[in-house]
């Protein structure tokens, strides 16, 4: 038996773009061929991997960092085959389990249990397996009881525990994890993670996509960095984790070598930081900005949301419209940011902070985590129900309270 | 079993031991989507399995109506509406099983992108799938030959044969079709206008007596040809029995389908997801 999990020889993976003119397929192929668009059109392939390898030893547990659109979910795609490299191999050794987007594979119409069965036969469990770990399966995701129901019937958070606690008992000595942490409350999220550090304890090797530098740095004992396709560094997680953190700073300034604007080559973004990485529907992102300005002026500033594909999905509304004029003094500069998280669903998402004066302008990226929490309340047969939670806030009403306290001595 | 024991992941997938070990892995796959296609069909309709009844017994009355007395004297004693349903039922299994095979990565695609199983399994599924819905609609062909009193024939037992053949072909015909939709939206609009243009070319609503003698090899080449024409002589004793040369192509033309439709599939299966 080889002492190796994975082997990764020079993977490469190439796209091709949409091609041009907004034509598709055969269309734009018949127009290029009858000289309708130009031959010499813009290059419309591009590497989303290019020239990768690697070797993973048993039992060691990989993280992969990386900008969103660097490779990191193309390299986990064709490590897990569900696309092939346009170049290069890779081999995997011993039963493989994919944690990558739970919830593949069930069917609405299907009642809770229906969908174990053909969720953990899409996985590569067999029949025997799936009938042993049943009743486990049930005990970790809390569903004991709703198995018979329509999984339409299911709130999203029963949905999401149910399938990755299907995933999570597959007998796998190589485990694919991308994107889990959103899944389920906090109790259900700390539950996940100590089935997983059992898993890592027990000698699984472990190769793990996140945004949460956190769990890479607690879990992991490697760590690859990709930057545009490429695999840059290889190393101790702390180390990587630092050169990612740098670069997430440099992308930011590099732009901003390249603006015209004096106001804006005068500051350097001294720091940037979101006080909570995880967030639940309905919490506030707050972030901290440290500015270093040589000379007063004014700067305009905006903030939007991306998700993991690098799409804008929200911006921030003030006063005034999107942007928001703040002075800025010579020397060192706090701003604070914070905007709801009111996002479609949990994953990963970025918060873009644009910095602008004129035209030109500098953008830094804050990666973070919507998770979902779940409250139970009954509904109207007075049967439990999951809903999605808000946080609330009661106190007591002091002006309320002091103008009845004036009345009853008054009076 | 290779998987369970790791894999090899390589810029193309061709047709190996690996391959055939795999499918047999997943075997059980492919049940579990034929049982849960079922399984929905039946939970969200209000009478079920009644319109796959509905739609040959539909065209079989318009055919009744508009060709009957065309196509009655090429047929002899037997009532023309078991012969168009015999032809129907058949044709049928051809149709639902490529359009369904031809659509299947459509239907498919979201898993696809998340989840890796031989994706073959995709068409498969839904090919063999089809066979449910064909002894559904048998049941009606017992039905009609009760009403006329026709009795049974022995060598209603040879289907499978036809059956096997027809379902290999339109995997072969549909794995293509799906693999090329990948990649050109074009096959989903021109498969249901082929598949309509297709009956007229094959004897179902009429024999194939009434094509003219010097054009029958030529018309042959299409495989449903000797195909539906066995399968009715099989069930009704109608036409001539099938040892000429018009089943043995549909068989060699059935067969071929099958083994290129595969090949190419398995070929460019490693990277459909890219473009579904």
């Amino acid at each position: 038996m080889s002492e190796f999990a994975i082997r990764a020889k020079s993977l490469g993976k190439q796209y091709r773009l949409r091609d041009v003119g907004g034509m598709s397929g055969l269309a734009a192929k018949v127009a290029r061929h009858f000289g309708v668009t130009k031959k010499d059109a813009p290059a419309t392939h591009f590497w989303a991997l290019d020239d990768v390898s690697f070797d993973i030893k048993k039992g060691e547990v990989v993280g992969i960092l990386g900008h969103n659109g660097a490779g990191k979910s193309t390299l986990l795609k064709i490590l897990t085959r569900i696309t092939n490299p346009t170049v290069g191999t890779a081999s995997v050794h011993g039963r493989v389990g994919m944690l990558l987007e739970v919830g593949t594979g069930f069917h609405e119409d299907l009642t809770g249990q229906e969908n174990v069965y053909l969720g953990g036969a899409i996985l590569g469990m067999t029949r025997a397996e799936i009938h042993e770990k049943y009743e486990d399966i049930v005990a970790f995701a809390e569903m004991d009881g709703f198995m018979d129901l329509a999984v339409r019937h299911y709130s999203s958070g029963m949905k999401l525990r149910l399938a990755l606690s299907v995933a999570i008992h597959l007998d796998a000595e190589v485990i694919f994890l991308d994107e889990i942490w959103a899944v389920g409350d906090h109790a259900f999220q700390l539950k996940t993670w100590h089935r997983i550090e059992d898993l890592i304890a027990s000698g699984r090797t472990f190769v793990i996509v996140a945004h949460n530098l956190e769990t890479i740095g607690r879990l992991c004992t490697r760590c690859l960095l990709l930057d545009h396709g490429r695999l840059t560094m290889d190393g101790r997680p702390a180390e990587v984790i630092a050169q990612y953190r740098l670069e997430l700073r440099q992308r930011s300034q590099s732009q901003s070598a390249a603006t015209d604007s004096p106001m804006l080559q005068s500051i350097d973004i001294a720091g940037t930081q979101l006080m909570a990485e995880n967030l639940a529907m309905g919490d506030l992102l707050d972030c901290r900005i440290t500015l270093m300005a040589q000379r007063p002026g004014h700067l305009k500033m905006a903030a939007m949301i991306r998700d993991n594909w690098g799409k804008a999905i929200a911006a921030g509304e003030a006063e005034h419209g999107r942007w928001t004029s703040v002075p800025v003094c010579a020397g060192r500069n706090h701003f604070r940011c914070q905007l709801p998280v009111a996002l479609p669903t949990v994953g990963a998402y970025e918060l873009v902070l644009q910095i602008a004066e004129g035209d030109a302008m500098i953008t830094t990226e804050l990666p973070f985590t919507v998770v979902e929490r779940e409250m139970l309340v009954k509904d109207e047969h007075g049967q439990d129900q999951a809903v999605p939670a808000l946080p609330v806030i009661w106190e007591s009403d002091e002006d309320a309270q002091a103008a009845t306290v004036r009345l009853v001595t008054s009076g | 079993m290779t998987v369970s024991t790791g894999y090899e992941v390589k810029p193309t997938s061709l047709l190996s031991r690996e391959f055939v070990k795999e499918i047999w892995f997943f075997r059980r796959l492919i049940g579990l989507f034929i049982w849960r296609d079922i399984i929905v069909r039946y939970k969200n309709t209000l009478i079920g399995a009644a319109w796959y009844v509905l739609q040959p017994l539909a065209m079989m009355l318009v055919f009744t109506v508009f060709f009957g007395g065309i196509f009655s004297r090429y047929i002899g004693p037997l009532p023309y509406p078991v012969f168009a349903y015999g032809g129907l039922l058949l044709w049928q299994l051809f149709s639902r099983s490529l359009s369904l095979g031809s659509q299947s990565l459509i239907y498919f695609g979201p898993m696809l992108g998340k989840v890796y199983f031989p994706r073959i399994i995709a068409p498969a599924s839904f090919v063999i799938g089809t066979l449910f819905d064909f002894l559904i609609t048998s049941v009606l062909m017992v039905v009609l030959m009760a009403i006329y009193g026709i009795s049974p024939r022995a060598t209603t037992l040879l289907v499978p044969i036809v059956l096997i053949f027809t379902l290999m072909f339109s995997m072969g015909c549909g794995s293509i079709l799906a693999a090329v939709d990948a990649r050109y939206r074009d096959v989903r609009h021109a498969v249901p206008l082929m598949i309509q243009v297709w009956m007229f070319c094959t004897p179902v609503m009429y024999p194939i007596s009434y094509i003219p003698e010097k054009w029958r090899l030529l018309y042959s080449v299409n495989p449903m040809v000797g195909l539906t024409e066995a399968f009715r002589w099989m069930i009704l004793g109608i036409g001539d029995p099938p040892a000429g040369i018009t089943l043995v192509m549909s068989g060699v033309v059935s067969i071929t389908m099958f083994v290129a439709g595969v090949l190419f599939f398995q070929k460019v299966q490693g990277t459909l997801v890219d473009t579904l």
